[in-house]
């Protein structure tokens, strides 16, 4: 896949062409906005909204208004209205430095993914014991039997059932899960476990590793 | 302010009124008095001309004619008196009464002018009297007396009194009419200023307040007022400005930091990746920490757009996301609360402070524990419990816990992520709507937090 990094910043830019690169992508890097617009098209457009020469928005209206690329903004501002108003200008997704490769590459596919929803190579539905996840229809069934979750549930199982058995860290199902940057307690994902594992009715699918994070058991 | 202002021209104005009114009255009075005893004595002297021939006996005049005539024109009595005291007309007769006991008619007779006041008990008041002696060659023949009751002449001065009262009362209603509106227009531009600070205060820096044309202190006072509103206003742009600053320059470093390390992953051998692993997990609570304090600062500067917000409706819906959690911890989580409890706050805001305080009660509960979430309307406020059986706080502690990055003891379970600015940011955005948060201890053990939000009438 063909990624755009619009990115004034060599010491973010150097790393993260890098390591997307380590990732699969294939990536062309731009400094400045009016670069940006005068690139050959690519599968999916990383924009910074600090720019030398044009404001990170007007880029992404632009990119916008003369096709549907996918857009993913990524930005040092936290606010909610930045956020707004880049979701509103046509971005597809708002991330916030600084993030990991592993949630930046999540949001990647999740944004593809939306855009193209026909797209061969979605995943089937994933199976671990009696219970089934199926990214595409964002649907839950446990025994056969459809479990209804919240999309914050349902994000946090599918995360777990990316690698079933491995412990996923609390710091990166925050990122990943949660708006970046959200900032309250973190007990807030406790809490969400704790109705994952009700509405599932199995509550040892989902292991506590103390002070570390989370597993989904890998049934024997 | 306004009353200050009208109490204080009414009492001046009754001051003069009282000052100017009172001597007139009683200036009034007295020349009263006198006028009416230079008519009296006037008429006396008339009288004794008309009827001193008679009174020798050599005339034959009509006395009682006379008297009677006198006393229908004027209303005082009038008696002719005999060398002897006897009565030879009286204008209000009284049978066979002799006059010779009255110290004027004595004095009359005597041959001396009698006037004066004095209590009469025949009548049972205070009258005026004027006795002339009727005289001709050295030879007194009898008296002519003249009498009015005092209430003759305080009947005049009563009603002058009464006048003067009246006048007074006017003045005073004029004066307050007009000093009424002198004192709403004087207190117009504090009234103003008033409301330009109250709404500054509450978070609105944009609010000016107007420059009123005319007296110069108010003039001056508004112009202070708006210096010191940009002032303040700058100030916060500053600080908002700076907020946003440090989050990008914090940020982009971090970042710049975290791909980095994770650059580093594939190329360490495996005995390096505890401490990369480490390293990432440090740089991603640094950026917990700048996450947080820009949370507080936004918290600090936060505005307040209050909605009607049903408490009881948030504090049930934040008991069915926290219960499975408490039930796998082996603690009761509680909720009494009755019926609808509307309050003025924030919308969202509410959801934030019960997560951060159940996340804390919850931590401090042993298994087995009980947290209580109660409230109720008290007054003009909503006021919430939430309670646990942890081990408590000492009053040094409850006094130091919304300091920012205090960090009281482990919670129960040992786990131990924040930086000790949950509560900080909870009372900040509770300042914010007007409400407000306390620590006390519960009773038995455990802490007991108070929180308080403006109550409201509308659902």
């Amino acid at each position: 896949m063909e990624v755009l990094l619009v990115e004034d910043d060599d010491t973010i830019a150097v790393p993260l062409v890098k390591g997307l690169e380590r990732e699969g992508f294939t990536v062309a890097r731009v400094a400045g906005g009016s670069d940006a617009l005068a690139a050959p098209a690519a599968d999916l457009v990383l924009l910074d909204l600090v720019l030398p020469d044009l404001d990170g928005y007007e880029v992404c209206r632009r990119l916008r208004a003369r096709s549907d690329v996918p857009i993913i903004v990524i930005s040092a501002r936290s606010e909610e209205v930045d956020r707004v108003v880049g979701l509103e200008i046509g971005a597809d997704d708002y991330l916030v430095k600084p993030f990991g490769f592993r949630e930046l590459v999540a949001r990647i596919h999740a944004v593809t993914r939306r855009r193209q929803p026909s797209r061969t190579g979605d995943p089937d539905p994933v199976r671990i014991g009696p219970l089934e996840l199926d990214r595409r229809t964002r649907r839950v069934r446990m025994d056969g039997e459809e479990v209804a979750l919240t999309a914050k549930e349902f994000d946090l199982l599918a995360l777990l059932a990316e690698d079933p058995g491995a412990v996923c860290t609390r710091q990166a199902i925050l990122e990943a899960v949660w708006d970046a940057h959200w900032y309250g307690p973190t007990k807030t994902l406790d809490v969400h476990v704790a109705s994952l594992r009700r509405k599932l009715g199995d509550p040892t699918m989902i292991e506590t590793v103390r002070g570390v994070g989370f597993r989904l058991c890998d049934p024997p | 302010m306004t009353r200050r202002l009208l109490l204080s021209y009414l009492s001046l104005t009754a001051f003069v009124l009282l000052v100017l009114e009172v001597p007139l009255g009683v200036t009034f009075a007295r020349s009263e008095r006198r006028q009416l005893i230079e008519r009296v004595r006037h008429d006396a002297f008339a009288l004794v001309l008309l009827s001193e021939e008679t009174v020798e006996g050599t005339g034959r005049a009509d006395l009682p004619g006379l008297v009677a005539g006198y006393q229908r024109t004027t209303g005082g009595r009038a008696t002719i008196i005999d060398a002897r005291g006897g009565s030879l007309a009286d204008s209000t007769p009284s049978a066979g009464e002799s006059f010779a006991n009255r110290p004027e008619i004595q004095a009359a007779l005597a041959g001396r002018e009698a006037v004066g006041w004095r209590y009469s008990r025949t009548l049972g008041q205070r009258l005026l009297y004027v006795a002339v002696p009727v005289a001709s060659g050295g030879r007194v023949h009898g008296a002519v007396r003249i009498t009015y009751p005092s209430s003759f002449v305080e009947r005049r001065i009563r009603r002058t009194w009464l006048l003067l009262g009246g006048i007074g009362a006017v003045v005073l209603a004029t004066v307050f009419l007009i000093s009424f509106w002198l004192a709403r227009s004087v207190t117009r531009p504090l009234r103003e200023l008033e409301a330009a600070a109250a709404s500054v205060g509450r978070g609105q820096l944009a609010t000016r307040a107007r420059v009123p044309p005319g007296p110069r202190e108010p003039r001056a006072l508004a112009i202070a007022f708006n210096e010191m509103a940009v002032r303040l206003e700058s100030l916060v742009d500053a600080q908002q400005r700076f907020v946003a600053d440090a989050s990008h320059q914090l940020r982009t470093p971090l970042a710049a930091l975290r791909l980095r390390l994770e650059n580093l992953n594939p190329e360490l051998p495996q005995s390096a990746r505890d401490d990369l692993d480490g390293a990432i997990a440090e740089s991603w609570r640094l950026s917990r920490l700048v996450d947080g304090l820009l949370a507080l600062a936004r918290a600090e500067q936060a505005g307040s757009t209050p909605g009607v917000v049903d408490v009881a409706g948030v504090v049930s819906e934040r008991h069915a996301a926290w219960s499975d959690l408490a039930e796998e911890r082996g603690v009761r989580l509680e909720v009494a609360l009755r019926g609808q409890l509307p309050a003025l706050v924030t919308p969202g805001r509410l959801d934030q402070v019960l997560d951060n305080l159940l996340a804390n009660a919850l931590d401090a509960s042993p298994p087995g524990g009980r947290v209580a979430v109660t409230g109720a309307r008290s007054g003009d406020l909503v006021q919430l419990h939430v309670t646990d059986e942890g081990p408590g706080l000492s009053a040094e502690e409850r006094d130091r816990a919304f300091d920012r990055f205090w960090q009281g003891a482990t919670g129960h379970d040992g786990h131990r992520g924040g930086f000790g600015l949950g509560l900080a940011i909870v009372r900040q955005l509770l300042i914010a709507d007007g409400g407000s948060i306390e620590l006390r201890p519960a009773t038995g053990a455990g802490l007991d937090v108070v929180v308080r939000v403006r109550a409201t009438d509308l659902v």
